[in-house]
């Protein structure tokens, strides 16, 4: 009795918390997320206790996880590959507002309005071809329904991931209307509706495909492994292209909010977005100047979450 | 005791059924996903009938356990995996037909081991009266055919079942299944929806369950009374080779011919690694301890194979919601504790099913009238009988949480990962050799354990013979 007295203690000291932890709940791939990880701990000494998502779970893993969690939150912070997740997030009031001290030259079209959460280093959708067989890229995304492509390009399931979020952010700039008729019009030009973004860059760099859509990260490293491929970022005469940041967030009574604050205060550096430039996805750092030169979409992504009944429509318009 | 934790096990269904009773929602019918998942499922068991039936012959007529090593193989290896080589090598028809050759190819297992283990228990008067008089068309018609039926019946029943429910593979070939209809309704909080989406799959499950009230999972010891032999015994394992070989060996030669830097994959991943096995290794023994503790029949089996046969993520959600409520989260969450008790659910059945009456009622009955007392009882009659089937049944159950995603995405304690959540995201990078050397990992430990579990069993029985 004294044994399984002492090891239920052991079991609750286990269990316990410690003072130089924190706990990150990210939808970002453990492959590079560890190393930012890392060097945080060296930075700091706070030792970084992560919980990945993965690609197979598709959106489900971690925002259901923190909605559950949310009267007893076992996160301290919250870094997504995107901003819908936190843009949900907050909707169901799981953030926690912060503003992190070094995030003051982040542009206000990368953080939420009431500091929820904030943008950096971001990715963007963009046009991938072949470079072997495709000369003259298409250079809009409503190119990609011209019939000299029929049969040629390759897009991921409008219904998850970033492509999910780029048809609702081209309903939210150019009305739900153009968004399903554009659709549509990829759909009559025998598009190829894939399973993800890695696999329309495979299909383009076999040459299966001349041109598809995807996210830079994809192209980039298809290209350090030596695929014969290149990008297009599209619409820069019209409507603009779509950048999807990361956003890192404070999770509301976090039992580690010091340590967490100061992982924020950490990851939103212009350091640790030129680490993310440096890594195998090149995420672009939001501060940059070269960045200000691209005509990007204006998104707000509080009302980019709330797009069920497109995607139903969406759903319909293609048969998937 | 069996049975609370039984109802225990029984839990994460029943969260994820209150969430959709509490979650308003529309309740609809999803027909066309149903159309898909028709042939999708339906092909599958069709083609792991194809599959599973020769080499399922094949080895109800050997000895060996390397061809049941084997046959566990394909069960490992991850549909995503398959699908994604399916791609890779440009094969035709990526729609709903290739989607039913991949999962036919992974879960024909199924169909080989419960027919082998129901062909084991042919008797062998009823064969040897049926050589003295009938052909072998006639004795496979007569004899062989009727036995067999409720255990064949039941396998294509289960393979339905799992073809059903998987993900992955009709996510990366974008075919609308009843399976991508729960994650898409899931992923944008339907619960209601969902559930009304999985209800169908619930209904087969229970079915499923009343099929499998009698039948036994694992071979007897003893070897089978041969059935075939000459041309056609030659024929069945020359089919059944074909088939260890196209969908085991090959795809272990593949892994091992890109896995390049196989050890130091594994010294970089050994965390990953032993947190996987770590997690499967406790699953396994709770689970087989658990019932070891009562080998009677139970209720809850419905709600152990519909935990089984619904997407990993339901066990996942339900336990989380559960937790959440009764706000026992706190408590368990961080220890890895709700993560080992979800799948704990998730393979209930799977550890329960095959240790269920491993003796005659009337040898018990014997036992109870002779006055031996119930532990007695359990340490000369069921255990002999339970113990050699208790190693392999951990063996399954260890190379299945070994694959699982659904519910450690939702309830890995933080800084945990496991092997298979490292694969997935490794392969989203393209990284071929590393994903090989994982999945190397993973077909060698599914041989280790799966060689031990049954070295136990064969310990165990001689230890009480």
């Amino acid at each position: 009795m004294r044994a399984a007295r002492f090891l239920f203690i052991l079991f609750l000291a286990a269990c316990g918390s410690r003072t130089d932890e924190v706990v990150v709940y990210t939808s970002v791939d453990d492959l590079y997320a560890k190393e930012i990880f890392a060097a945080f701990t060296k930075d700091t000494a706070i030792r970084v206790l992560p919980v990945f998502d993965t690609e197979e779970s598709k959106t489900l893993g971690l925002v259901h996880r923190l909605i559950a969690e949310k009267d007893h939150p076992q996160a301290d912070v919250f870094w997504s590959g995107d901003c819908a997740r936190s843009a949900l997030l907050k909707k169901k009031g799981v953030l926690e507002p912060y503003r992190a001290s070094t995030a003051d030259a982040i542009g206000a079209e990368w953080r939420d309005p009431d500091n929820a959460w904030t943008g950096f280093g971001a990715r963007a959708r963009v046009i991938v071809y072949n470079t072997k067989a495709v000369k003259e890229p298409p250079k809009t995304i409503a190119e990609l329904a011209d019939p000299k492509w029929k049969g040629k390009i390759a897009v991921a399931n409008p219904l998850f991931g970033t492509t999910a979020a780029h048809v609702a952010a081209i309903a939210q700039t150019r009305g739900e209307e153009t968004a399903l008729k554009l659709f549509a019009a990829l759909r009559a030009n025998d598009v190829r509706f894939v399973g993800g973004n890695s696999h329309v860059r495979d299909l383009v760099a076999r040459g299966d495909c001349a041109a598809g859509l995807t996210d830079t990260d994809d192209v980039w490293i298809g290209k350090q492994r030596g695929d014969p491929i290149e990008m297009v970022f599209p619409d820069q005469d019209s409507g603009g292209t779509l950048l999807i940041p990361n956003s890192a967030a404070l999770i509301q009574g976090a039992s580690r909010a010091a340590n967490a604050k100061r992982f924020l205060d950490w990851l939103l550096r212009i350091e640790t977005e030129k680490l993310l430039e440096k890594g195998p996805s090149r995420q672009m750092p939001v501060r940059d100047s070269d960045l200000r030169r691209l005509r990007t979409m204006h998104v707000d992504w509080g009302r980019l979450v709330e797009s069920e009944a497109l995607l139903d429509k969406v759903k319909s318009t293609l048969g998937l | 005791m069996t049975r609370a934790i039984g109802f225990v096990l029984a839990a994460p269904l029943a969260g994820f059924a209150l969430e959709a009773a509490l979650g308003a929602g529309q309740f609809q019918l999803h027909l066309r996903a149903w159309g898909q998942t028709l042939i999708v499922a339906g092909g599958a068991t069709l083609l792991s009938i194809l599959f599973g039936v020769p080499a399922a012959l094949a080895l109800a007529h050997s000895r060996g356990r390397l061809l049941r090593t084997l046959t566990l193989f394909p069960l490992l290896l991850p549909p995503v995996l398959a699908a994604a080589a399916w791609l890779g090598a440009r094969l035709p028809a990526p729609g709903p037909f290739g989607c039913a050759a991949i999962l036919g190819a992974i879960y024909w297992p199924v169909i080989a081991l419960l027919l082998e283990a129901s062909l084991r228990r042919i008797p062998a008067d009823a064969l040897d009266a049926a050589a003295l008089q009938l052909t072998p068309v006639r004795t496979a018609r007569v004899v062989v055919w009727p036995h067999v039926r409720p255990a064949l019946g039941a396998a294509a029943l289960l393979v339905f079942l799992l073809a059903a429910s998987e993900f992955t593979v009709p996510a990366l070939f974008v075919v609308p299944t009843i399976s991508m209809t729960i994650y898409e309704q899931m992923s944008a909080f339907r619960t209601a929806s969902a559930a009304s989406a999985a209800m169908p799959l619930i209904a087969l499950a229970v079915a499923l369950a009343w099929a499998m009230r009698r039948m036994e999972m694992i071979p007897p010891a003893r070897a089978a009374r041969p059935f075939l032999s000459g041309a056609p015994l030659a024929g069945v394992r020359a089919l059944a080779s074909v088939v260890w070989f196209a969908t085991a060996i090959a795809p272990a030669a593949i892994f091992a011919s890109r896995a390049g830097s196989f050890f130091p994959t594994l010294s970089m991943n050994l965390d990953a690694v032993a947190w996987s096995a770590g997690i499967a290794a406790a699953t396994a023994l709770l689970l087989v301890a658990w019932s070891l503790l009562s080998t009677r029949r139970s209720r809850l089996e419905p709600v152990w194979l519909a935990t089984l046969a619904l997407p990993g993520v339901v066990a996942g959600l339900g336990a989380l919601q559960l937790a959440g409520r009764t706000g026992a989260l706190p408590w368990l969450a961080p220890s890895g504790a709700l993560l080992l008790l979800a799948l704990m659910a998730r393979f209930a059945f799977a550890a329960w099913l095959p240790l269920r009456e491993p003796v005659d009622r009337g040898q018990l009955e014997a036992a109870e009238l002779s006055g031996l007392s119930a532990v007695r009882t359990w340490w000369r009659i069921t255990a002999p009988a339970v113990l050699p089937r208790a190693g392999a049944t951990a063996a399954v159950v260890f190379v299945l949480v070994l694959g699982e995603i659904g519910p450690v995405v939702l309830l890995s304690p933080p800084g945990r990962l496991t092997a298979s959540q490292h694969l997935f995201n490794l392969m989203h990078y393209g990284y071929d050799g590393v994903v090989a050397s994982l999945a190397l990992f993973l077909f060698g430990a599914t041989a280790l354990v799966t060689w031990s579990g049954m070295h136990v069993g064969r310990l165990g029985t001689n230890r009480f013979a």
